[in-house]
């Protein structure tokens, strides 16, 4: 092989360097700006931390495929009804997140909610009934438990399903009574039932049966009513948005409904509007609407009026919007970290790092002594734009350090470590071949280049693959070294190269002082100056 | 110090030579009755199972004073609870200042009633892990997925870049060992299994892989055009890669642990048992068998599986044959020379000649 300078680009090392420190400094600069944009000044230079490390709540949901295939476009709809659902507690700054193509994740940082649970997984129910009867005056007496059961019994006796939508509008424009003989003694159960309701905000349990007749209230108001079954199913509102309309001054909230829901619903308000019948929007057994029919609505976009705020107009478009949600979800995982613990695990992740640093350096100095200021350099040059990085993918997609994170960054310090014993050790090979130091640093680089490159692919693709299939928190330690992965390279190639080239070139390191790491007796060729050729031994082949 | 680098010089022109290759079989056997013994840990005591894995919820109480009696005091809060499923909980102090507590799988109710325990109890600030039950599946067939994917694309790429199935199948029957001796450290130790230990161990692939790639370059690049040559066998050039690598080795070996080792070290002595703890401890044990593997297994199957290649294992017997006529002459002028010190005290066959050291380069 021939020396490998001989006819090639006249290599400028220094300007190299220069251009890649001034590169290094343009990314702070970068990380700099992006905060200056954004305004908000919090925690300018410091990483995003996950909840691990700064404390806080996560809710595992998976959704359960019962009925059918849990696919990308109802989980990311799911994503959607629970981040609803999450604001909705006034929590604000949750993220909502899918997960492995089967989960959702919430996660609260810095708070301990695991109250939340429960409103957010629950697989809501929400349905347009039609009020068979209304403004019950209850006794608030609940009924004895045999009664309630023979009550309950006379309910599930028939088949509701069995009667048309005619039909059920009849039983609220008429009464009850005008259904079938059959049904009239479920009927007479179900306004036992309503005498007997008590309306407890916040402990409703009211059994909800789509395809069946229920006795409800609306908790806001405390009016029990007696309900149809189910003419319109939530999932047949396309879109409900809260709006102020010109001509008033006063909210209001407009539903879109589909075609087989507009059907529906062009029947139901052709039907009640003339007597001024009401329906009523049913979450989850609740109602949360009962408005009147004062319109005839044919194109299915209704829109309902009242004493709306801005608040509960928007809630209810919401409710009325992600009502239902497309998935059954199981709380698969519920971590509630307290800042105490996750104060501890950031401090003992960087305390980790730090002496794992240390130790590196220290025996980068004792074992290859001047050189191990390459590696110190090196390794600090890394770290840099490592952190730099964190805090860039941190602004720009979210990225968040967590404890494995760190762990992944420190594992990843040998890694990046062994790219630079691999070029030391090549490049003494080359001088105990007997060229002269500063040719067996650009030799001893041809050769070590392919090796790095070949071993950091190789640990590149675990990282990759780690987090292409890694769930959760794992995830992050997967990236982090994938990401390190890449500094590595980058160093090596226009940092720690270019310094070798420039350091062989001066009279500490290129004249083999003692102490340089690169003396003739450190590598092991007494008797030739490490600026010279060897020529006394053999021949090149 | 200089001592240190003589004995690198050394390795690398093959005045010292370890015979890594020529004593494969002692390295078969001991890996083997590591593997063995690994496997029938597993057989005899299983994996302990972390709360990922079987579902359930962990509890991190915060106290002030963390010794027996607190630990006991915050077991029975959890027993007096009165949940079935938290009947018997297994508590233990972790660190100096939390104990952590285990129950079966509880509702979120229940799981905020246990809290309060707590807290009544003395706990100053109590962190929750709430695990399902299917959850820990879930990991489990991610990461079988993750590692089948990855072994398929680094056979490839192994192959691909050194344009030989054998270094594949070497480096994959060394990654299998190092996987396999890992696990069995847990078996034998019971060391829990958390999804962190699993996430160090799909790490370990690709450190001992990342190994065994550095060597095998070498060995490529000690072994090019062997077959032009006359008196140097495949075998030597291999087992000369090892140890030119061998410093390398050492250093990187050196290098990874000791971060990892601080890791460990840190993540026990200040959070006690925890997901720092799981991570570090196996990649700290699977680095170590990572290193070893690339030096006494990889290298020598790979030379063994090479030596069966009908133009390597031709090229073998000229050259041995070629060798044994020189010796002959050599041996009729003179008794044979004093060789240079070998710490292998290898056996006379497949001697590397120690001459013309410039020449061994092949290049």
């Amino acid at each position: 092989m021939a020396a490998p300078a001989r006819g090639r680009k006249v290599r400028r090392p220094g300007r190299t360097l220069v251009l890649f420190l001034a590169g290094v400094v343009a990314m702070f600069a970068l990380v700099g700006f992006i905060d200056l944009e954004d305004g908000g000044g919090h925690g300018t230079w410091a990483p995003r931390l996950g909840l691990d490390l700064q404390g806080g709540t996560r809710i595992t949901l998976q959704a359960e495929s019962a009925d059918g295939d849990v696919t990308a476009d109802n989980l990311s709809q799911a994503r959607g009804i629970i981040d609803q659902r999450v604001n909705a507690t006034g929590v604000s700054e949750a993220e909502v997140t899918t997960q492995g193509g089967n989960q959702i994740v919430i996660e609260i940082p810095g708070k301990e909610r695991g109250d939340i649970v429960d409103q957010v997984g629950r697989t809501a129910q929400l349905q347009f009934r039609l009020v068979w009867q209304q403004q019950v005056a209850s006794t608030g007496q609940a009924l004895d438990e045999a009664a309630a059961q023979q009550a309950q019994a006379a309910v599930d006796a028939v088949d509701w399903s069995a009667l048309s939508l005619d039909q059920l509008i009849a039983a609220e424009t008429q009464t009850p009574a005008a259904l079938p003989a059959e049904y009239q003694a479920g009927v007479a159960a179900l306004q036992q039932q309503a005498q007997a309701f008590v309306c407890a905000p916040g402990e409703l349990t009211v059994v909800d049966t789509a395809d069946a007749p229920i006795v409800t209230c609306d908790p806001k108001t405390g009016e029990v009513v007696v309900l149809s079954p189910a003419v319109i199913e939530g999932s047949h509102v396309e879109d409900a948005s809260a709006t102020v309309p010109q001509s008033t001054a006063q909210w209001v909230v407009d539903i879109e409904l589909d075609g087989e829901g507009s059907d529906t619903f062009d029947t139901v308000t052709d039907a009640l509007t003339p007597v001024q019948g009401r329906f009523a929007v049913v979450l989850d057994g609740e109602v949360i609407t009962a408005p009147t029919s004062n319109a005839h609505i044919t194109n299915g976009r209704a829109q309902i009026s009242g004493s709306f705020t801005q608040e509960t107009a928007v809630d209810l478009a919401n409710q009325l919007k992600y009502g239902a949600l497309p998935l059954t979800f199981a709380v698969n995982g519920v971590s509630v970290e307290g800042p105490t613990l996750a104060g501890s695990q950031l401090q003992a992740g960087l305390i980790a790092g730090a002496i794992g640093m240390v130790l590196v350096l220290l025996y980068g100095l004792f074992y290859y002594r001047g050189l191990g200021l390459v590696v110190i350099a090196s390794l600090g040059v890394a770290a840099a734009i490592t952190y730099g990085l964190v805090l860039l993918l941190g602004q720009a997609v979210g990225f968040t350090l967590t404890l494995p994170g760190i762990a992944g960054l420190i594992v990843a310090i040998g890694i990046t470590a062994d790219s630079f014993i691999v070029l030391f050790e090549r490049i003494r090979d080359e001088v105990r071949d007997g060229k002269s130091l500063r040719l067996a640093v650009e030799a001893g680089w041809e050769r070590a280049r392919s090796t790095i490159l070949a071993a950091d692919a190789v640990s590149f693709m675990a990282a990759f693959i780690l987090f292409i299939f890694a769930i959760g928190v794992v995830r992050g330690f997967a990236f982090a070294l994938g990401l390190t992965t890449l500094v590595d390279i980058l160093v090596v190639f226009l940092f720690t190269k270019p310094l070798m080239s420039v350091l062989a070139r001066t009279k500490f390191f290129g004249q083999g002082h003692k102490l340089s790491g690169l003396d003739a007796s450190h590598l092991g060729i007494e008797g030739r100056k490490v600026t010279e050729f060897a020529t006394a031994k053999g021949g090149r082949s | 110090m200089g001592r240190i680098s003589s004995f690198g010089q050394h390795l690398y022109t093959g005045r010292i030579s370890f015979d890594f290759v020529g004593r494969r079989m002692l390295w078969y056997a001991i890996s083997a009755v590591l593997v063995l013994g690994s496997a029938a840990g597993l057989g005899v005591n299983g994996l302990e199972r972390g709360i990922d894995f079987k579902g359930g919820v962990e509890f991190t109480a915060q106290v002030d004073q963390n010794d027996a009696n607190t630990v006991d005091d915050l077991r029975e809060a959890v027993v007096d609870v009165g949940l079935d499923a938290a009947s018997e909980p297994v508590a233990n102090a972790s660190g100096d200042s939390a104990v952590r507590i285990q129950t079966g799988t509880l509702t979120q109710d229940e799981t905020s009633q246990v809290v309060s325990a707590l807290e009544s109890a003395g706990a100053t600030e109590v962190s929750q892990n709430l695990v399902g039950p299917s959850w820990g599946a879930e990991v489990a067939k991610k990461a079988l997925t993750g590692l089948l994917v990855f072994l398929v694309i680094v056979v490839l790429f192994i192959w691909a870049y050194f344009r030989e199935w054998r270094m594949s199948v070497a480096a994959m029957v060394a990654l299998a060992h190092d996987i396999v001796i890992t696990v069995g450290v847990y078996a034998w130790s019971g060391f829990e299994v958390t999804p962190a230990t699993v996430t160090g161990l799909l790490t370990i692939l690709g450190y001992s892989l990342y190994d065994t790639v550095v060597v095998f370059d070498k060995v490529r690049e000690n072994t090019r055009g062997i077959t032009a040559s006359t008196n140097r066998i495949y075998t030597e050039q291999a087992n000369l890669a090892v140890n030119q690598t061998l410093v390398r080795s050492i250093n990187t070996s050196i290098a990874a642990l000791l971060p990892v080792g601080a890791l460990l070290v840190v993540g026990v002595g200040v959070l006690g048992s925890g997901p720092l703890k799981d991570l570090a401890l196996a990649l700290f044990v699977g680095m170590a068998v990572g290193t070893y593997s690339s030096i006494f297994i990889a290298t020598p199957l790979a030379a063994q599986l090479k030596e069966r290649d009908p133009t390597i294992r031709e090229h073998t017997a000229k050259v041995l044959e070629r060798r044994a006529k020189s010796l002959e002459a050599a041996g009729a002028a003179a008794p044979a020379a004093a060789r240079p010190v070998t710490a292998s005290g290898a056996s006379g066959r497949r001697q590397p000649q120690r001459s013309s050291r410039q020449q061994r380069r092949g290049r």
